[in-house]
Protein backbone atom coordinates (compact mmCIF):
# COMPACT_ATOMS: atom_id res chain seq x y z
CA UNK A 1 0.00 0.00 0.00
CA UNK A 2 1.47 3.34 -1.23
CA UNK A 3 1.76 6.40 1.26
CA UNK A 4 1.52 8.58 -1.89
CA UNK A 5 0.23 11.64 -1.78
CA UNK A 6 -0.54 12.68 -5.37
CA UNK A 7 -2.23 10.70 -8.14
CA UNK A 8 -0.58 8.02 -9.89
CA UNK A 9 0.88 9.09 -12.85
CA UNK A 10 2.87 11.39 -10.64
CA UNK A 11 3.93 9.77 -8.20
CA UNK A 12 8.01 10.96 -9.25
CA UNK A 13 6.84 14.32 -8.02
CA UNK A 14 6.36 13.44 -4.38
CA UNK A 15 9.98 14.48 -3.43
CA UNK A 16 8.63 17.99 -3.77
CA UNK A 17 5.46 17.48 -1.94
CA UNK A 18 6.48 20.55 0.48
CA UNK A 19 5.54 22.62 -2.21
CA UNK A 20 2.02 21.75 -2.41
CA UNK A 21 0.37 24.63 -0.54
CA UNK A 22 -2.93 25.84 -0.78
CA UNK A 23 -2.79 29.16 -0.07
CA UNK A 24 -0.38 31.93 -1.52
CA UNK A 25 1.06 33.53 1.43
CA UNK A 26 2.53 29.86 2.40
CA UNK A 27 3.86 29.57 -0.99
CA UNK A 28 5.86 33.14 -1.02
CA UNK A 29 6.67 32.09 2.58
CA UNK A 30 8.14 28.72 1.22
CA UNK A 31 9.61 30.92 -2.12
CA UNK A 32 11.34 32.89 0.37
CA UNK A 33 12.83 30.42 2.42
CA UNK A 34 14.18 27.95 0.03
CA UNK A 35 17.72 28.59 -1.49
CA UNK A 36 17.51 29.49 -5.20
CA UNK A 37 19.31 26.21 -6.34
CA UNK A 38 16.49 24.04 -5.19
CA UNK A 39 13.44 26.69 -6.10
CA UNK A 40 15.36 26.11 -9.52
CA UNK A 41 15.68 22.09 -9.17
CA UNK A 42 11.71 22.62 -8.63
CA UNK A 43 11.16 24.70 -11.48
CA UNK A 44 13.10 21.84 -13.74
CA UNK A 45 10.97 18.68 -12.42
CA UNK A 46 7.77 20.68 -12.34
CA UNK A 47 7.55 22.71 -15.49
CA UNK A 48 8.51 19.52 -17.30
CA UNK A 49 5.53 17.83 -16.03
CA UNK A 50 3.34 20.58 -16.45
CA UNK A 51 1.64 20.14 -19.63
CA UNK A 52 0.98 16.50 -18.10
CA UNK A 53 -0.21 18.16 -14.68
CA UNK A 54 -3.09 19.90 -17.02
CA UNK A 55 -4.14 18.04 -18.84
CA UNK A 56 -4.80 15.41 -15.88
CA UNK A 57 -6.58 17.82 -14.11
CA UNK A 58 -9.04 18.94 -16.56
CA UNK A 59 -10.38 16.47 -16.45
CA UNK A 60 -12.42 17.66 -12.90
CA UNK A 61 -14.14 21.16 -13.04
CA UNK A 62 -12.75 22.96 -11.08
CA UNK A 63 -14.55 23.11 -7.55
CA UNK A 64 -14.81 19.39 -7.54
CA UNK A 65 -11.31 18.33 -7.40
CA UNK A 66 -10.63 14.84 -5.93
CA UNK A 67 -7.75 15.69 -2.48
CA UNK A 68 -4.76 13.83 -4.48
CA UNK A 69 -5.38 16.27 -7.95
CA UNK A 70 -5.85 19.43 -5.09
CA UNK A 71 -2.54 18.41 -3.84
CA UNK A 72 -1.10 18.77 -7.46
CA UNK A 73 -2.88 21.85 -8.33
CA UNK A 74 -1.57 23.35 -5.31
CA UNK A 75 2.41 21.95 -6.27
CA UNK A 76 1.21 23.64 -9.97
CA UNK A 77 0.64 26.85 -7.87
CA UNK A 78 3.81 27.11 -6.47
CA UNK A 79 5.36 26.56 -9.94
CA UNK A 80 3.64 29.71 -11.06
CA UNK A 81 4.88 31.47 -7.92
CA UNK A 82 8.26 30.80 -8.48
CA UNK A 83 8.87 30.79 -12.56
CA UNK A 84 9.21 34.52 -12.81
CA UNK A 85 12.28 34.27 -10.51
CA UNK A 86 13.78 31.14 -12.37
CA UNK A 87 12.81 32.49 -15.84
CA UNK A 88 13.27 36.16 -15.69
CA UNK A 89 14.49 37.98 -12.35
CA UNK A 90 17.04 35.11 -12.15
CA UNK A 91 16.95 36.42 -7.93
CA UNK A 92 15.21 35.14 -5.48
CA UNK A 93 12.85 38.15 -6.20
CA UNK A 94 12.46 41.21 -8.18
CA UNK A 95 14.90 44.16 -7.27
CA UNK A 96 13.81 47.07 -5.37
CA UNK A 97 10.18 45.74 -4.51
CA UNK A 98 8.74 46.32 -1.06
CA UNK A 99 9.28 43.64 1.83
CA UNK A 100 6.68 41.19 0.62
CA UNK A 101 5.63 40.62 4.19
CA UNK A 102 3.97 44.11 3.89
CA UNK A 103 2.57 43.24 0.37
CA UNK A 104 -0.74 40.95 2.04
CA UNK A 105 -2.92 39.04 0.00
CA UNK A 106 -6.27 37.43 0.69
CA UNK A 107 -7.82 34.75 -1.78
CA UNK B 1 -7.27 50.92 -32.59
CA UNK B 2 -4.50 52.03 -34.28
CA UNK B 3 -1.58 54.09 -31.63
CA UNK B 4 -0.18 56.56 -32.64
CA UNK B 5 3.63 57.24 -31.87
CA UNK B 6 3.79 60.93 -32.03
CA UNK B 7 4.53 63.01 -29.85
CA UNK B 8 2.29 65.90 -27.27
CA UNK B 9 -1.01 64.80 -29.19
CA UNK B 10 -3.08 64.77 -25.73
CA UNK B 11 -2.70 68.32 -24.52
CA UNK B 12 -3.44 68.81 -28.65
CA UNK B 13 -6.66 67.33 -28.14
CA UNK B 14 -7.38 68.47 -24.79
CA UNK B 15 -5.67 72.38 -24.94
CA UNK B 16 -7.21 73.31 -22.30
CA UNK B 17 -5.53 70.89 -19.49
CA UNK B 18 -1.79 72.95 -18.44
CA UNK B 19 1.41 72.77 -18.90
CA UNK B 20 3.73 74.44 -16.66
CA UNK B 21 5.08 72.55 -13.12
CA UNK B 22 2.73 71.00 -10.81
CA UNK B 23 3.16 71.91 -6.92
CA UNK B 24 4.10 69.27 -4.49
CA UNK B 25 3.01 70.91 -1.67
CA UNK B 26 -0.25 68.87 -1.96
CA UNK B 27 1.26 65.57 -1.57
CA UNK B 28 3.51 66.44 1.94
CA UNK B 29 1.50 69.36 3.40
CA UNK B 30 -0.24 68.32 6.62
CA UNK B 31 -2.75 71.72 6.72
CA UNK B 32 -3.95 70.43 2.43
CA UNK B 33 -4.33 66.71 4.36
CA UNK B 34 -6.46 68.23 7.15
CA UNK B 35 -8.72 70.03 4.41
CA UNK B 36 -8.39 67.20 2.10
CA UNK B 37 -10.25 65.20 4.62
CA UNK B 38 -13.47 67.80 4.19
CA UNK B 39 -13.72 69.08 1.09
CA UNK B 40 -12.63 65.89 -1.08
CA UNK B 41 -13.19 62.66 1.30
CA UNK B 42 -16.42 63.98 3.34
CA UNK B 43 -18.00 65.65 -0.46
CA UNK B 44 -17.50 63.18 -3.24
CA UNK B 45 -18.78 59.66 -4.08
CA UNK B 46 -15.97 57.26 -2.49
CA UNK B 47 -15.94 53.63 -4.30
CA UNK B 48 -16.11 50.72 -1.10
CA UNK B 49 -16.35 47.41 -2.95
CA UNK B 50 -18.59 45.39 -4.95
CA UNK B 51 -22.04 43.67 -4.87
CA UNK B 52 -19.96 40.31 -5.15
CA UNK B 53 -18.86 40.89 -1.65
CA UNK B 54 -22.35 40.71 -0.14
CA UNK B 55 -24.16 38.25 -2.03
CA UNK B 56 -27.55 37.49 -0.12
CA UNK B 57 -29.65 39.15 2.19
CA UNK B 58 -27.61 40.14 5.75
CA UNK B 59 -24.22 39.71 4.54
CA UNK B 60 -22.09 42.67 5.41
CA UNK B 61 -18.50 44.18 5.17
CA UNK B 62 -17.31 47.37 7.48
CA UNK B 63 -15.01 49.60 5.63
CA UNK B 64 -12.71 51.92 7.91
CA UNK B 65 -12.67 55.73 6.57
CA UNK B 66 -10.16 56.44 8.61
CA UNK B 67 -9.22 59.57 6.61
CA UNK B 68 -13.15 60.72 7.78
CA UNK B 69 -12.92 59.23 11.30
CA UNK B 70 -15.46 56.44 10.05
CA UNK B 71 -16.44 53.35 10.39
CA UNK B 72 -18.67 52.10 7.33
CA UNK B 73 -21.49 49.51 7.81
CA UNK B 74 -22.47 48.09 4.08
CA UNK B 75 -25.14 45.62 4.54
CA UNK B 76 -27.70 43.75 1.93
CA UNK B 77 -30.85 43.90 3.36
CA UNK B 78 -33.95 41.50 3.07
CA UNK B 79 -35.44 43.51 0.70
CA UNK B 80 -31.81 42.89 -1.05
CA UNK B 81 -31.35 46.74 -1.10
CA UNK B 82 -27.77 47.84 -0.91
CA UNK B 83 -27.14 50.16 2.28
CA UNK B 84 -24.58 51.95 4.14
CA UNK B 85 -24.73 52.88 7.62
CA UNK B 86 -22.53 54.54 10.57
CA UNK B 87 -21.25 51.31 11.71
CA UNK B 88 -22.19 53.14 15.43
CA UNK B 89 -25.41 52.24 17.89
CA UNK B 90 -27.47 55.66 18.42
CA UNK B 91 -27.84 54.61 21.89
CA UNK B 92 -24.90 55.80 23.56
CA UNK B 93 -22.40 55.47 20.45
CA UNK B 94 -21.00 52.24 21.06
CA UNK B 95 -18.97 50.84 17.92
CA UNK B 96 -21.57 48.15 16.58
CA UNK B 97 -20.20 45.45 14.39
CA UNK B 98 -16.62 44.50 15.30
CA UNK B 99 -16.23 41.98 12.63
CA UNK B 100 -14.28 43.33 9.05
CA UNK B 101 -17.58 41.04 6.95
CA UNK B 102 -20.20 38.41 8.18
CA UNK B 103 -23.22 37.37 7.72
CA UNK B 104 -26.06 39.55 9.87
CA UNK B 105 -27.34 36.62 12.10
CA UNK B 106 -31.38 38.32 12.34
CA UNK B 107 -29.93 41.43 14.15
CA UNK B 108 -27.22 42.93 14.75
CA UNK B 109 -26.85 43.36 18.43
CA UNK B 110 -24.69 45.86 19.84
CA UNK B 111 -22.11 44.51 22.38
CA UNK B 112 -23.02 47.09 25.14
CA UNK B 113 -26.61 47.26 26.07
CA UNK B 114 -27.88 44.95 23.27
CA UNK B 115 -29.96 47.47 21.47
CA UNK B 116 -31.14 45.17 18.37
CA UNK B 117 -30.97 46.36 14.97
CA UNK B 118 -32.53 44.53 11.47
CA UNK B 119 -29.98 44.63 8.54
CA UNK B 120 -32.52 47.34 6.72
CA UNK B 121 -30.90 49.53 9.80
CA UNK B 122 -34.22 49.81 11.97
CA UNK B 123 -33.96 49.67 15.81
CA UNK B 124 -35.66 46.35 16.75
CA UNK B 125 -35.18 45.83 20.10
CA UNK B 126 -34.40 47.77 23.13
CA UNK B 127 -33.65 45.59 26.87
CA UNK B 128 -35.43 46.99 29.34
CA UNK B 129 -37.41 49.52 27.08
CA UNK B 130 -40.12 50.69 30.22
CA UNK B 131 -37.67 52.39 31.70
CA UNK B 132 -37.02 54.74 28.96
CA UNK B 133 -38.53 58.41 28.59
CA UNK B 134 -40.89 57.97 25.88
CA UNK B 135 -38.82 56.27 23.58
CA UNK B 136 -39.99 56.67 20.03
CA UNK B 137 -37.97 53.44 18.55
CA UNK B 138 -38.59 55.03 14.65
CA UNK B 139 -36.08 57.64 15.61
CA UNK B 140 -32.85 55.65 16.38
CA UNK B 141 -32.52 53.42 13.67
CA UNK B 142 -28.84 53.33 12.60
CA UNK B 143 -27.19 56.45 10.69
CA UNK B 144 -27.67 56.13 7.36
CA UNK B 145 -24.84 57.20 4.69
CA UNK B 146 -25.55 57.74 1.14
CA UNK B 147 -25.34 54.91 -0.76
CA UNK B 148 -25.15 54.04 -4.88
CA UNK B 149 -24.58 51.20 -6.59
CA UNK B 150 -23.40 51.30 -10.50
CA UNK B 151 -22.57 48.21 -12.54
CA UNK B 152 -21.97 46.35 -8.93
CA UNK B 153 -19.77 48.71 -7.46
CA UNK B 154 -20.77 50.38 -4.24
CA UNK B 155 -20.15 53.94 -3.30
CA UNK B 156 -21.27 55.79 -0.84
CA UNK B 157 -20.97 59.11 0.03
CA UNK B 158 -20.62 61.10 3.33
CA UNK B 159 -21.86 64.62 2.59
CA UNK B 160 -25.75 65.35 3.87
CA UNK B 161 -27.09 66.09 0.72
CA UNK B 162 -24.62 64.99 -2.24
CA UNK B 163 -24.79 67.83 -4.78
CA UNK B 164 -25.11 65.17 -7.40
CA UNK B 165 -26.43 61.76 -7.83
CA UNK B 166 -23.65 59.10 -8.29
CA UNK B 167 -24.73 58.57 -11.78
CA UNK B 168 -24.47 62.27 -12.46
CA UNK B 169 -20.71 61.98 -10.75
CA UNK B 170 -19.56 59.07 -12.96
CA UNK B 171 -20.40 61.37 -16.31
CA UNK B 172 -18.80 59.78 -19.07
CA UNK B 173 -16.98 56.98 -17.73
CA UNK B 174 -20.82 55.52 -16.51
CA UNK B 175 -21.76 56.00 -20.24
CA UNK B 176 -18.68 54.69 -21.58
CA UNK B 177 -19.02 51.47 -19.20
CA UNK B 178 -22.75 51.15 -18.53
CA UNK B 179 -24.02 47.17 -19.11
CA UNK B 180 -20.43 45.79 -18.94
CA UNK B 181 -20.08 42.16 -17.64
CA UNK B 182 -18.65 43.15 -14.39
CA UNK B 183 -20.76 41.05 -12.89
CA UNK B 184 -20.07 38.03 -14.50
CA UNK B 185 -16.26 37.96 -13.07
CA UNK B 186 -15.54 37.10 -9.84
CA UNK B 187 -13.16 39.38 -6.48
CA UNK B 188 -10.50 36.15 -6.77
CA UNK B 189 -7.76 38.21 -4.92
CA UNK B 190 -6.96 41.02 -3.20
CA UNK B 191 -3.73 42.71 -2.36
CA UNK B 192 -3.41 45.61 0.49
CA UNK B 193 -0.61 47.41 1.27
CA UNK B 194 0.24 50.38 3.78
CA UNK B 195 2.54 52.51 2.39
CA UNK B 196 4.62 55.64 3.69
CA UNK B 197 2.93 57.74 1.32
CA UNK B 198 0.60 60.25 0.46
CA UNK B 199 -2.19 58.80 -1.05
CA UNK B 200 -2.16 60.95 -4.37
CA UNK B 201 2.05 59.70 -4.85
CA UNK B 202 0.79 56.33 -5.08
CA UNK B 203 -1.97 57.21 -7.42
CA UNK B 204 0.13 59.33 -9.44
CA UNK B 205 2.50 56.69 -9.91
CA UNK B 206 0.06 54.28 -11.48
CA UNK B 207 -1.60 57.20 -13.17
CA UNK B 208 0.62 57.06 -16.29
CA UNK B 209 3.02 54.62 -18.45
CA UNK B 210 6.11 56.84 -19.02
CA UNK B 211 7.99 54.85 -15.97
CA UNK B 212 7.05 51.39 -17.63
CA UNK B 213 10.28 50.43 -19.61
CA UNK B 214 12.29 52.25 -16.61
CA UNK B 215 11.21 51.10 -13.17
CA UNK B 216 9.58 48.09 -14.16
CA UNK B 217 12.46 46.84 -16.78
CA UNK B 218 12.79 43.73 -14.94
CA UNK B 219 8.94 42.49 -14.84
CA UNK B 220 6.61 43.97 -17.72
CA UNK B 221 9.10 46.43 -19.19
CA UNK B 222 8.55 44.94 -22.95
CA UNK B 223 4.55 44.31 -22.41
CA UNK B 224 3.25 47.28 -23.87
CA UNK B 225 3.76 48.64 -27.57
CA UNK B 226 6.55 51.28 -27.05
CA UNK B 227 7.98 54.50 -29.96
CA UNK B 228 11.02 53.31 -31.23
CA UNK B 229 11.06 50.57 -29.16
CA UNK B 230 12.25 52.30 -26.12
CA UNK B 231 8.98 54.96 -24.70
CA UNK B 232 5.51 54.26 -24.30
CA UNK B 233 2.61 55.89 -25.97
CA UNK B 234 -1.39 55.81 -25.14
CA UNK B 235 -3.59 54.76 -28.09
CA UNK B 236 -6.47 56.90 -26.29
CA UNK B 237 -6.66 59.63 -23.79
CA UNK B 238 -10.01 60.67 -22.59
CA UNK B 239 -10.81 62.83 -19.86
CA UNK B 240 -13.90 63.54 -17.92
CA UNK B 241 -15.41 66.09 -16.03
CA UNK B 242 -14.04 64.25 -12.81
CA UNK B 243 -12.55 61.56 -14.58
CA UNK B 244 -10.26 60.41 -16.94
CA UNK B 245 -8.96 57.37 -18.79
CA UNK B 246 -6.00 56.17 -20.88
CA UNK B 247 -5.22 53.30 -22.95
CA UNK B 248 -2.71 51.37 -24.52
CA UNK B 249 -1.95 48.30 -26.72
CA UNK B 250 -0.34 45.15 -25.74
CA UNK B 251 3.27 44.60 -27.83
CA UNK B 252 2.92 41.93 -30.19
CA UNK B 253 6.37 41.54 -29.85
CA UNK B 254 6.76 40.69 -26.31
CA UNK B 255 8.35 37.20 -26.07
CA UNK B 256 6.33 35.10 -23.80
CA UNK B 257 8.67 33.25 -20.72
CA UNK B 258 8.50 29.74 -20.64
CA UNK B 259 5.71 29.11 -17.93
CA UNK B 260 3.62 31.94 -19.77
CA UNK B 261 3.61 30.68 -23.11
CA UNK B 262 2.82 27.17 -21.71
CA UNK B 263 -0.08 28.28 -19.54
CA UNK B 264 -1.62 30.36 -22.56
CA UNK B 265 -1.47 27.46 -24.91
CA UNK B 266 -3.22 24.96 -22.51
CA UNK B 267 -5.61 27.48 -21.19
CA UNK B 268 -8.76 25.66 -22.45
CA UNK B 269 -11.71 27.67 -21.02
CA UNK B 270 -14.65 28.23 -22.91
CA UNK B 271 -15.60 31.04 -21.35
CA UNK B 272 -14.88 34.00 -23.17
CA UNK B 273 -16.14 37.03 -21.79
CA UNK B 274 -15.29 40.02 -22.62
CA UNK B 275 -15.98 43.89 -22.41
CA UNK B 276 -16.99 45.10 -25.59
CA UNK B 277 -17.09 48.65 -24.37
CA UNK B 278 -13.19 48.43 -24.17
CA UNK B 279 -11.13 51.03 -25.94
CA UNK B 280 -7.90 49.57 -26.39
CA UNK B 281 -5.95 46.29 -24.64
CA UNK B 282 -5.87 47.99 -20.96
CA UNK B 283 -7.47 50.76 -19.93
CA UNK B 284 -6.95 52.43 -16.88
CA UNK B 285 -10.01 54.90 -15.68
CA UNK B 286 -9.36 57.27 -12.86
CA UNK B 287 -12.46 57.41 -10.53
CA UNK B 288 -11.92 60.72 -8.59
CA UNK B 289 -10.79 60.76 -6.02
CA UNK B 290 -9.00 57.38 -5.16
CA UNK B 291 -10.04 54.95 -7.20
CA UNK B 292 -8.50 53.46 -10.42
CA UNK B 293 -10.55 50.98 -12.57
CA UNK B 294 -7.92 48.67 -14.52
CA UNK B 295 -9.96 46.92 -17.52
CA UNK B 296 -7.36 44.04 -19.27
CA UNK B 297 -7.70 41.85 -22.36
CA UNK B 298 -6.94 38.50 -21.32
CA UNK B 299 -5.87 35.36 -23.50
CA UNK B 300 -8.73 33.25 -22.58
CA UNK B 301 -11.63 36.48 -21.56
CA UNK B 302 -10.84 39.68 -19.98
CA UNK B 303 -10.77 40.49 -16.55
CA UNK B 304 -10.39 44.19 -14.39
CA UNK B 305 -8.78 44.83 -11.47
CA UNK B 306 -9.51 48.30 -9.39
CA UNK B 307 -7.30 50.13 -6.88
CA UNK B 308 -8.28 52.57 -4.30
CA UNK B 309 -5.70 54.70 -2.46
CA UNK B 310 -6.91 55.66 1.64
CA UNK B 311 -5.63 58.17 2.95
CA UNK B 312 -4.10 57.30 6.62
CA UNK B 313 -2.11 60.79 7.09
CA UNK B 314 -0.51 63.25 5.24
CA UNK B 315 2.02 60.13 4.12
CA UNK B 316 0.74 57.35 4.88
CA UNK B 317 -2.06 55.49 3.35
CA UNK B 318 -3.48 52.15 2.60
CA UNK B 319 -3.49 50.88 -1.42
CA UNK B 320 -6.28 48.07 -1.98
CA UNK B 321 -5.71 46.33 -5.15
CA UNK B 322 -8.86 44.01 -6.04
CA UNK B 323 -8.75 40.90 -9.06
CA UNK B 324 -11.82 39.79 -10.53
CA UNK B 325 -11.67 37.29 -13.08
CA UNK B 326 -13.97 34.93 -14.83
CA UNK B 327 -14.32 32.09 -12.39
CA UNK B 328 -12.14 29.11 -13.30
CA UNK B 329 -13.88 26.63 -15.06
CA UNK B 330 -10.82 24.32 -14.83
CA UNK B 331 -6.94 24.02 -13.47
CA UNK B 332 -5.47 25.44 -16.78
CA UNK B 333 -7.52 28.43 -17.09
CA UNK B 334 -7.16 28.93 -13.03
CA UNK B 335 -3.06 28.65 -13.36
CA UNK B 336 -3.24 30.91 -16.29
CA UNK B 337 -4.80 33.53 -14.11
CA UNK B 338 -2.46 32.72 -11.01
CA UNK B 339 -0.10 33.62 -13.60
CA UNK B 340 -1.59 37.00 -14.38
CA UNK B 341 -1.82 38.06 -11.25
CA UNK B 342 1.68 37.42 -10.15
CA UNK B 343 3.40 38.72 -12.60
CA UNK B 344 1.37 41.84 -12.43
CA UNK B 345 1.58 41.47 -8.25
CA UNK B 346 5.29 41.84 -8.70
CA UNK B 347 5.22 44.85 -10.82
CA UNK B 348 2.66 46.26 -7.92
CA UNK B 349 5.54 45.16 -5.40
CA UNK B 350 7.91 47.43 -7.16
CA UNK B 351 5.59 50.45 -7.16
CA UNK B 352 4.74 50.00 -3.46
CA UNK B 353 8.97 50.34 -3.03
CA UNK B 354 8.71 53.53 -5.45
CA UNK B 355 5.57 55.11 -3.83
CA UNK B 356 7.77 55.38 -0.49
CA UNK B 357 11.23 56.44 -2.01
CA UNK B 358 8.85 59.38 -4.06
CA UNK B 359 7.21 60.30 -0.97
CA UNK B 360 10.56 60.95 0.86
CA UNK B 361 12.19 62.90 -2.19
CA UNK B 362 9.02 65.00 -1.97
CA UNK B 363 8.61 65.30 1.89
CA UNK B 364 12.58 66.48 1.43
CA UNK B 365 11.45 70.00 -0.05
CA UNK B 366 14.14 69.63 -2.48
CA UNK B 367 11.55 70.36 -5.78
CA UNK B 368 9.04 72.73 -5.12
CA UNK B 369 7.39 71.26 -8.35
CA UNK B 370 7.05 68.25 -11.12
CA UNK B 371 7.71 68.78 -14.53
CA UNK B 372 5.42 66.73 -16.53
CA UNK B 373 5.34 65.64 -20.28
CA UNK B 374 2.47 64.60 -22.49
CA UNK B 375 1.75 60.98 -21.43
CA UNK B 376 1.52 62.75 -18.05
CA UNK B 377 -1.51 64.51 -18.83
CA UNK B 378 -3.55 62.42 -16.75
CA UNK B 379 -1.92 63.33 -14.08
CA UNK B 380 -2.59 66.80 -14.94
CA UNK B 381 -5.86 66.38 -14.82
CA UNK B 382 -5.90 64.76 -11.34
CA UNK B 383 -4.51 68.12 -9.80
CA UNK B 384 -6.03 70.33 -11.86
CA UNK B 385 -9.98 69.40 -10.49
CA UNK B 386 -8.60 68.40 -6.97
CA UNK B 387 -7.78 72.12 -6.60
CA UNK B 388 -10.75 72.94 -8.13
CA UNK B 389 -12.53 70.78 -5.68
CA UNK B 390 -10.52 72.01 -2.96
CA UNK B 391 -11.32 75.83 -3.84
CA UNK B 392 -14.55 75.39 -2.87
CA UNK B 393 -15.64 76.44 0.37
S1 LIG C 1 -24.42 51.83 23.20
FE1 LIG C 1 -25.32 50.31 22.01
S2 LIG C 1 -26.80 49.50 23.29
FE2 LIG C 1 -25.95 51.05 24.49
FE1 LIG D 1 4.31 51.03 -12.15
Amino acid sequence: MSTSQLPEAFRDLEPYIAWSLSSERERIAKRIATPMDEVIEFHGKISARLEAIIIYLNQYPYSQMPEDGQRLCDMALSLVEISNLVEMYKNPAVLNMIEPERFVPYE
Amino acid sequence: MQTRMIDKQWSEKYPGVGKGPVATEPCISPEYFERERELIFRRHWLNVGRVDEIPTAGKYFVRELEVCKVSVLVVRGNDDQVRAFHNVCPHRGNTLVLNERGTCPGRFGCGFHSWAFTPEGKLAFVPDEENFFDLDKSQYGLSAINCEVWEGFIFINLAPMPKQSLREFLGGVATQLDNSPFSEMKLLKTYKVEENANWKTGLDAQNELYHLPFQHRYTIGDSFLLKDGKYCRFSNVNLYNYHSVWSCEYNPAHKPLPTEALLNRMDSALTNIRFDKRISDFDWYLIFPNMALLLFTGPSGDFFMTYNFWPLSVDRCLWEMRYHFPPAENVGQRLAQEWTIGQLRDTLMEDAFQHEKIQKGLASRACSHMVMQDEEITIRHFHEVLECEMAKV
